[in-house]
């Protein structure tokens, strides 16, 4: 080959230079093309997470802000209380309740999304094409309608003079109204009402592309109803149903505006605790901690249900 | 005239390389129809897309009339192509599709206007100019496509497996309306295909590729009648590959024979072979059955299986050295019988692996 | 020979078989209940926003007062002004630095980093709201005292960043599925680089864009967290101002201004919708 290049030098000097005006032109556009977006979002987006992590690590100013001194306070304070008078720390579980509650709370919601959508995702992969996209448009757009209009609604429901126990006055079931707002029970419903759309649409795009007559192919085998079920749809649908928990999980632990107007403030859950700290509670360093570790579990979460998908496809493969 | 010399193309680097095209030299003449045949993989889509300039070659020089354009962009490339799924721009219409390529070139409207209609006649749209695309059948949209490409009077046509989409019926007639087009524009059509019949049936020159080389290049009937390699008698139409023995040569003719047969002197594909054992074609259709026991026949088997098809039968004989044959012939043997086989020996050919 | 026999009905009743294991129904039922639970509390409060009365259970008489009233609040007209100057900033800034960051992830080739920097793009999505509220607030607070600069520009500047991944999700989706012979088709025709983008890549693209920027739109109009804790005084945006008439007790004109947040959010995400079907 060397002599052959040799043979027609300035040809393949065009060429080299051509491979390598292209080459640099396409990494120049790219650049330009790709740098708003990752200065942007790492400035705007990453760099304050950072910055949190740092106030973290300080006290907290009178007025809100902090003080430039370091200190592991904010993290102290979550399992014990500093007694004003001899400075001693005291165990303390008011915020571990609040962090349980929330995992509590946000697990059910998982779990409660589940068993509703699962069966709606797959009803809807079971209905003729032209039929699925209405039930999909149908599914998601209260999803896209403002959380805390949404939450309102549910609000104006479950009150005291709401909706539901109206109709059970009526119809005699009760004589006073049940207390069903600022309870758990209430934030739960609100949460799952949230997130339903999270959960349904990846597991329906696990089973978007399900064949059918799998099941008849099962059902041909001997396979009873429910052993079809748990051989076939289930395994298929796994990666979906993985990817959903994920989505509702995340944000169900993060959730404000659900605990903040069903919870009434007093059933308390992280986020509420974090904007707290951030507000009347002036303690910014310790909201930045709550928060960091907030986001630590939900990594975590991710990580494990990323692990849990791949899982699924290293079987296959 | 294009002038393909010495070009490699590898993709990725390090390693992961793979190496597409190997070193290679081709020249299409100019104003032909000239197709490059191959199975999927062998390279012959890289090459075009290298005439085209979609791809730079790792090495190697690619000339158009005497002058270098291997390094060169697309646009700025006097070569347009018909891709094998039309890439008509959706959100214009027809005429816009027709007259993009000269829209591009900023020509006059009049200009553009006029080689619109123009090429609408040619391609006989007349009466869709203002449709949207995607209102055309596959056949209409073939045909834009090949306006499209040439409305800006190319100095090469290329052709990516343009008719593979149509369906059969339409196909065997834009095999024809392409030969039209060559011949009324005059452009140089450069066509991929995998499909020897198509190939057989519309090109001036063929060249036979495979694993990123050129096997062999010549007219039809060259490649159909006297195949340089296995590969290209495998590939071409069907065909028998028996074992003889090479006994010498005669000037540009070998000798040969099967078995314990007489001598024959056959053409050959290669004057360098070693004498011994060589693989030999032999076209199923230049087959004759004669008996067993006649000085005619050249190879002697026993017939296996027997299929009619109409305008004839086709007949599997089995060698005594449990070659099969092919041979197609109007009456067949029973099955179960020893026949002999015998073929005009000009058409036999030597071949070089 | 018993198993044949068994095998028998089961191969008669094939076609009825598979349907009635494709129809779980109790799936069916279970459906439109979900469906039902989704969309009551929100007609319930549409509803009664046309409710002549106060309460939000006995309905009187269809009336358009709250409407009126809504209209006449200064407050509330405030509040809106600021929404949409916010979310229409953000939408086109966002937009266009999605697209172009769409363009250089699908087209011309992988390279190092792609993924890392799609994940970069998507990391707003990745974590919860309320983290990225506080770490903001931290972050420009200190951005606020170091640069001295104050106003509007920095709850915009907070809704773009949250508007990326939004806008960027359609874009992308779309160029992945537009195959790249358009602008191969196009530099073959002579067309340059930027004339193959803007007579072809960028028309057929236009769905996806218009797709993104309602999305972005709808998003940023909606925020309440990273709005609330960002916000300086005085930028208060119509979600903010609900909150605080919810906090204080139910009001009907909140049912009013709600009803044309969820009419305006429902019609942008119907176009969209439209838009991505009519691409197939």
């Amino acid at each position: 080959m060397a002599e052959l290049v040799q043979q027609i030098p300035k040809a393949s000097e065009n060429l080299q230079q051509a491979l390598h005006a292209r080459a640099k032109g396409k990494r120049r556009v790219r650049l330009f093309l790709l740098l708003p977006a990752l200065m942007i979002i790492g400035i705007f987006g990453l760099a304050p997470l950072s910055i949190a992590l740092i106030y973290s690590f300080l006290e907290p100013g009178t007025y809100g802000g902090v003080e430039w001194v370091f200190s592991t306070d904010a993290y102290v304070q979550f399992l014990f209380e500093r007694d004003i008078f001899d400075d001693t720390l005291s165990f303390n579980s008011a915020y571990l309740q609040i962090f349980g509650r929330s995992f509590g709370l946000a697990i059910f919601t998982m779990f409660g999304t589940l068993m509703l959508g699962f069966p709606v995702a797959y009803f809807i992969a079971a209905r003729p094409p032209e039929q699925r996209n209405a039930w999909l448009f149908a599914i998601t757009l209260p999803f896209w309608t403002n959380l805390l209009i949404r939450t309102y609604s549910m609000l104006l429901i479950v009150r005291d003079e709401g909706f539901i126990n109206l109709a059970l006055m009526k119809l005699g079931v009760i004589s006073t109204p049940m207390q069903m707002l600022y309870t758990d029970g209430a934030v739960l419903a609100g949460l799952v009402y949230s997130y339903l759309p999270f959960m349904i649409l990846p597991i329906y795009a696990s089973l978007e592309k399900f064949d059918f007559s799998l099941l008849e192919a099962g059902h041909d085998l001997y396979a009873s109803r429910m052993q079809v079920f748990r051989q076939i749809v289930i395994p298929i649908s796994r990666p979906g149903i993985v990817a959903g928990c994920a989505l509702v999980l995340i944000p169900a632990l993060g959730a404000y505006i659900t605990p903040e107007l069903l919870g009434g403030g007093k059933k308390l859950m992280i986020g509420n605790l974090i904007a707290m700290q951030f507000g009347s509670g002036r303690n910014w360093p310790f909201g930045s901690a709550a928060a960091l570790i907030l986001m630590g579990v939900v990594l975590i979460a991710l990580l494990l249900s990323l692990r849990a998908g791949a899982e699924k496809e290293n079987r296959h493969g | 005239m294009i002038d393909v010399r010495h070009v490699t193309k590898r993709f990725g680097e390090g390693a992961t390389a793979v190496t597409a095209l190997e070193n290679v030299s081709l020249a299409v003449p100019e104003g032909s129809f000239f197709t490059l045949l191959g199975p999927s993989g062998c390279g012959k889509t890289t090459l075009l897309r290298l005439i085209a300039g979609f791809e730079l070659p790792s090495e190697g020089e690619i000339r158009l009339d005497g002058e270098s354009i291997g390094h060169l962009p697309p646009h700025k490339r006097p070569v347009n192509t018909v891709f094998q799924n039309y890439a008509l721009f959706p959100h214009m219409s027809v005429a816009r599709n027709i007259g993009f390529g000269l829209e591009m070139l900023k020509r006059p409207k009049a200009e553009i206007a006029a080689t619109i209609e123009e090429m609408l006649d040619l391609v006989q749209l007349g009466a869709f100019a203002a449709r949207r695309v995607d209102q055309l059948s596959g056949g209409q949209q073939q045909r834009v496509a090949l306006a499209r490409a040439l409305a800006p009077r190319p100095k090469v046509l290329l052709l990516d497996e343009p008719l593979s989409a149509l369906d059969l019926k339409l196909r065997k007639g834009m095999q024809s309306e392409l030969k039209r087009l060559q011949n009324e524009t005059g452009i140089t059509f450069v066509f991929v295909t995998h499909d020897q019949s198509e190939a057989l049936a519309m090109s001036d020159q063929i060249a036979v590729m495979s694993a990123g080389a050129v096997q062999q290049v010549g007219t039809p009937e060259d490649i159909y009648t006297a195949p340089q390699s296995r590969f290209v008698a495998d590939f071409i139409g069907d065909t028998n590959i028996v074992t003889g023995e090479l006994l010498g040569y005669e000037g540009p003719m070998a000798r040969i024979r099967f078995a314990d047969g007489p001598p024959l002197t056959v053409k050959t594909a290669s004057a360098t072979l070693v004498p011994g054992p060589v693989h030999i074609a032999l076209r199923p259709e230049t087959i004759t059955v004669c008996d067993a026991a006649s000085e005619a026949a050249l190879l002697r088997g026993t017939v296996r299986d027997a299929t009619y098809f109409g305008a004839g039968s086709q007949m599997l004989v089995c060698l005594d050295d449990g070659t099969e044959i092919q041979a197609q012939v109007d009456r067949p043997s029973p099955v179960g019988t020893v026949v002999g086989l015998s073929c005009d020996t000009s058409m036999l050919q030597v071949l070089a692996d | 020979m018993a198993e044949p026999l068994r095998r028998k009905p089961n191969f008669l009743t094939r076609a009825t078989g598979t349907r009635e294991l494709r129809r779980q129904p109790l799936f069916t039922g279970l459906s439109w209940f979900v469906l039902l639970l989704l969309y009551a509390p929100i007609a319930i409060l549409i509803v009664f926003s046309f409710n002549d009365n106060r309460s939000v259970v006995r309905w009187t008489e269809f009336s358009l007062r709250w409407y009126a009233a809504a209209m006449d609040n200064g407050d509330i007209r405030h509040a809106a002004g600021i929404s949409i100057q916010v979310a229409l900033t953000a939408t086109v800034v966002s937009t266009m630095i999605a697209t172009m960051a769409a363009l250089a992830t699908t087209r011309g080739g992988g390279f190092l980093g792609r993924s890392a920097a799609i994940a970069l793009i998507n990391q707003p999505l990745m974590i919860p709201e309320i983290v990225t509220a506080i770490a903001t607030l931290a972050f420009f607070s200190m951005l606020r005292q170091l640069t001295g600069l104050t106003g509007l520009g920095w709850l915009i500047l907070a809704h773009t960043v949250f508007c990326i991944p939004f806008a960027f999700m359609p874009v992308r989706a779309r160029l992945a599925d537009m195959s790249e012979t358009f602008e191969s088709a196009a530099a073959d025709l002579y067309a340059t680089p930027w004339q193959a983008f803007r007579h072809v890549t960028l028309p057929l693209l236009m769905p996806g864009i218009l797709a993104g920027a309602m999305l972005a739109f709808v998003v940023s109009l909606d925020d309440v967290i990273i709005t609330l804790l960002v916000a300086g005084p005085g930028e208060t945006t119509l979600p903010i101002y609900i909150l605080g008439q919810i906090r204080r007790g139910v009001t009907p004109e909140v049912n009013a201004v709600s009803t044309v947040l969820i009419v305006l959010t429902v019609a942008m995400v119907a176009m969209t919708f439209l838009l991505q079907r009519n691409r197939k």
